[in-house]
């Protein structure tokens, strides 16, 4: 992990090394460099995080890569294959961009290592390699291949032939009848000229093959020339864009207590883009990147709603008169939810963000809302309340109330309160039904929104 | 009427005589014809393998044709000399080469220098030089003793007929000096150094008797990869001595252009697979 947050931190540019296969397999890509071009972020609030990246607008990664070539090989209408095809033909020997002398002393070194039949005899190692590399020559050549020419050269039959030469020249101005035995020759003599060229073409095949090869090597040119303008192109592009910090519809969860209720679940959404505005002339990650964030805060209330005669008890002055009932001795009071309504409570909140990242990897991130906004629609919910005090003979009271619980805004209503009260005495017999649209406010519970509210928003390398 | 009728027809016999003249050519300036046909073949394929991005091996092509039409024409030159044309030798030769081991330098492969060398001294009467040149020629196995015994037809050319066939040859010279320029070679002229295997022999003589002279040997299988492009063996010696002498560009180089012409070539793989691993790749 160290290692991963060094290289973040000091390089801009991370480069690897191209694997020889990838994707886009069947391309020599040795000569490009990609940068990693991704790197995780987390975004802090509360105990919340969001996990987000920091990444090359442009990134000039293997995935990319392949992109262009996929877009070239179709403009130049090949596949994979053609290339495959083309690469068997051609070259074999990739040109490698470095080559120290180190590494050339390896190949010198494996070379001799990998000869199958290193000859006999006292021989050293470049003399080996010759003669393990040479398919056509043995080590017994020396002094013999020019033995055997110059044994060649003295045969009797060229001794002949040339001592037959000079007297034919003689010849050919006296004598027509020789000059008739040599042009007699010509059509043997024309069909010899014209296998001149052949002769030198070698056999068909081998020439096919050559031909073959060298368009393959034609038409291979022709593909990395076209596709190092488009990764140049898009290099350059690239480099222009700089970095950028991306949430994309980041979320983040978590259960809370809502009135004393428990397992509701809050959903935090982040979209948030910050474009680096400013860097080092190295093109680091460094810099200063600014944007627009937009969060989306929603509220799955089902708990809430299923249990509103729990939640009811926690909600400002009726709760605590209920609690008082319930706690008074003689009193039996019984609370049921009779209606679950409709809870909806939404947050949306955005504005403008900027953060800075320092040479060291440190990031530092300022969010200034332009808009924060509270949607809550609560209505339906009804609480239905039953109660007897007993254990008097000389007075008895029973009755059943019934809550309705609603809210526009952050603040909780009890109203619509209708009630049956019923009184016994031995001097009175009492029975009144009290009904009335009233209502009272019962606060909001804030823990909805400890997360966010008043705590710091903080951004680093994942990493760290 | 009598004498115009008689006009007429000595007219008619001397128009059709004269056309008959010089519709019939002799069979031995065909065979003269059949040669420079067979030397523009080359040139031909020279141009081919340029098109086709094979530039070692379109060298040796032109270069052969070259030497050999060049060659040639000299041999003209010098028998038209002979015959009394112009004050000096050089007076004929003009600005086209007139010297027997550059001629023969363009390509050791080619024959025909030696030859018609030979053919020269045999036409002064210096039968012993002209032998030593024609034994060079045949020993090597481009030459065919049996077709190639015809070019001694020169000899017995008018000087007209002579100058016509320099004609036809300057017009493929030039042609071929169009698009090749002869590199001034200072590896020896000798008869043998038309084999490659000979010179492959040489250059690992050359490193047998000092292990460091890369570059001796290098000169070696330079001259044999001039020789014979299309063998693996004669790219795997330049693209080693090269590597010993610590050039690696040039070693990926002679390594690719053998696979080009020898893929097949397991030397050559084997280098190819060692220095992509090095490589990294």
């Amino acid at each position: 992990m160290m290692k991963k947050l060094l290289m973040l931190l000091l390089i801009l540019f991370i480069i690897i090394q191209p694997p020889t296969v990838f994707a886009a397999s069947h391309i020599d890509l040795s000569r490009v460099k990609f940068s990693s071009g991704r790197e995780p972020v987390i975004f802090t609030f509360g105990d919340l995080h969001m996990d987000g990246v920091l990444e090359q607008a442009y990134p000039f990664t293997e995935a990319e890569i392949d992109k262009l070539v996929q877009e070239t090989l179709k403009a130049m209408n090949l596949t994979q294959l053609d290339i495959m095809e083309a690469n068997k033909k051609v070259e074999k020997a990739k040109r490698a961009s470095e080559f120290t002398k180190e590494d050339l002393e390896r190949v010198k070194k494996n070379m001799l290592t990998t000869i199958s039949a290193v000859p006999a005899g006292n021989v050293t190692s470049v003399l080996s390699a010759v003669a393990g590399y040479m398919g056509s020559s043995s080590w017994d050549d020396i002094g013999t291949a020019s033995v055997d020419l110059l044994e060649n050269t003295t045969t009797s039959w060229v001794k002949d032939t040339a001592g037959g030469f000079v007297n034919k020249a003689g010849e050919l101005g006296k004598n027509a009848n020789t000059v008739n035995a040599v042009t007699n020759k010509l059509l043997a003599i024309e069909k010899f000229c014209e296998m001149l060229a052949d002769e030198h073409a070698r056999t068909k095949q081998k020439w096919k093959d050559i031909a073959d090869g060298a368009n393959a090597k034609r038409m291979l040119n022709e593909f990395y020339y076209a596709l190092q303008r488009k990764i140049d192109a898009y290099k350059s592009e690239s480099d222009e864009a700089g970095w950028r910090i991306l949430f994309d519809q980041t979320a983040v969860g978590r259960n809370f207590t809502f009135f004393g209720v428990d397992s509701n679940y809050q959903t935090w959404f982040l979209d948030m883009i910050l474009v680096q505005r400013a860097t080092d002339e190295i093109g680091s990650v460094a810099g200063i990147y600014q944007g627009s964030y937009h969060i989306r805060c929603t509220h799955e209330m089902s708990n809430f709603q299923s249990r509103a005669h729990e939640a009811i008890v926690n909600m400002g002055e009726v709760g605590s008169a209920i609690k008082k009932m319930q706690a008074t001795p003689g009193y039996t009071v019984n609370l049921r939810t009779v209606s679950p309504g409709k809870v909806e409570i939404e947050r949306i909140i955005s504005g403008f963000g900027e953060a800075e990242i320092k040479p060291n990897g440190e990031m530092i991130l300022s969010l200034q809302p332009e808009t924060d906004e509270i949607i809550v629609n609560i209505s339906g919910m009804e609480v239905e309340m039953d109660y007897s005090v007993a254990g008097s003979s000389i007075l008895q009271s029973r009755g059943k109330i019934t809550f309705q619980i609603s809210a526009d805004q952050e603040e909780i209503v009890i109203g619509g309160i209708s009630a049956n009260i019923l009184v016994k005495s031995p001097d009175v017999n009492f029975a009144h039904e009290i009904s009335g649209s009233g209502t009272v406010k019962a606060g909001w519970d804030k823990e909805i929104w400890k997360h966010w509210d008043g705590t710091e928003k903080t951004l680093q390398h994942a990493g760290r | 009427m009598r004498k115009l009728i008689a006009a007429t027809l000595i007219c008619l016999i001397i128009v059709t005589a004269l056309s008959g003249c010089q519709g019939k050519q002799p069979d031995y300036i065909k065979i003269i014809d059949a040669y420079i046909n067979g030397f523009s073949g080359l040139y031909e394929q020279g141009n081919e393998y340029t098109e086709l991005g094979l530039q070692l091996q379109a060298d040796y092509a032109y270069g052969w044709a070259a030497a050999s039409v060049s060659s040639m024409r000299y041999c003209i030159d010098c028998l038209l000399y002979l015959a009394g044309e112009g004050d000096t030798l050089e007076d004929v030769v003009g600005e086209r080469p007139g010297n027997w081991d550059e001629i023969a330098a363009m390509n050791y492969a080619s024959p025909y220098p030696y030859f018609f060398e030979g053919l020269v001294y045999n036409y002064q009467g210096k039968n012993e030089e002209a032998k030593s040149c024609y034994e060079k020629a045949l020993v090597n196995p481009k030459f065919s003793a049996e077709h190639d015994e015809s070019l001694l037809i020169l000899t017995i050319l008018s000087v007209s007929e002579l100058k016509a066939v320099k004609k036809k040859l300057i017009l493929l010279e030039d042609k071929i000096f169009e698009v090749y320029s002869p590199v001034k070679s200072r590896y020896p002229r000798s008869h043998l150094h038309f084999s490659d295997k000979y010179l492959r022999t040489l250059a690992k003589e050359c490193l047998t008797a000092n292990e460091n002279d890369y570059r001796g040997a290098l000169r070696h299988y330079k001259a044999a990869l001039a020789v014979n492009p299309f063998e693996g063996d004669n790219f795997v010696g330049c693209a080693l001595m090269h590597m010993y002498l610590g050039d690696i560009e040039q070693t990926f180089f002679y390594v690719n252009e053998g696979l080009f012409v020898d893929p097949e070539h397991e030397g050559l793989n084997k280098i190819a697979e060692l220095l992509n691993q090095e490589a990294g790749q």
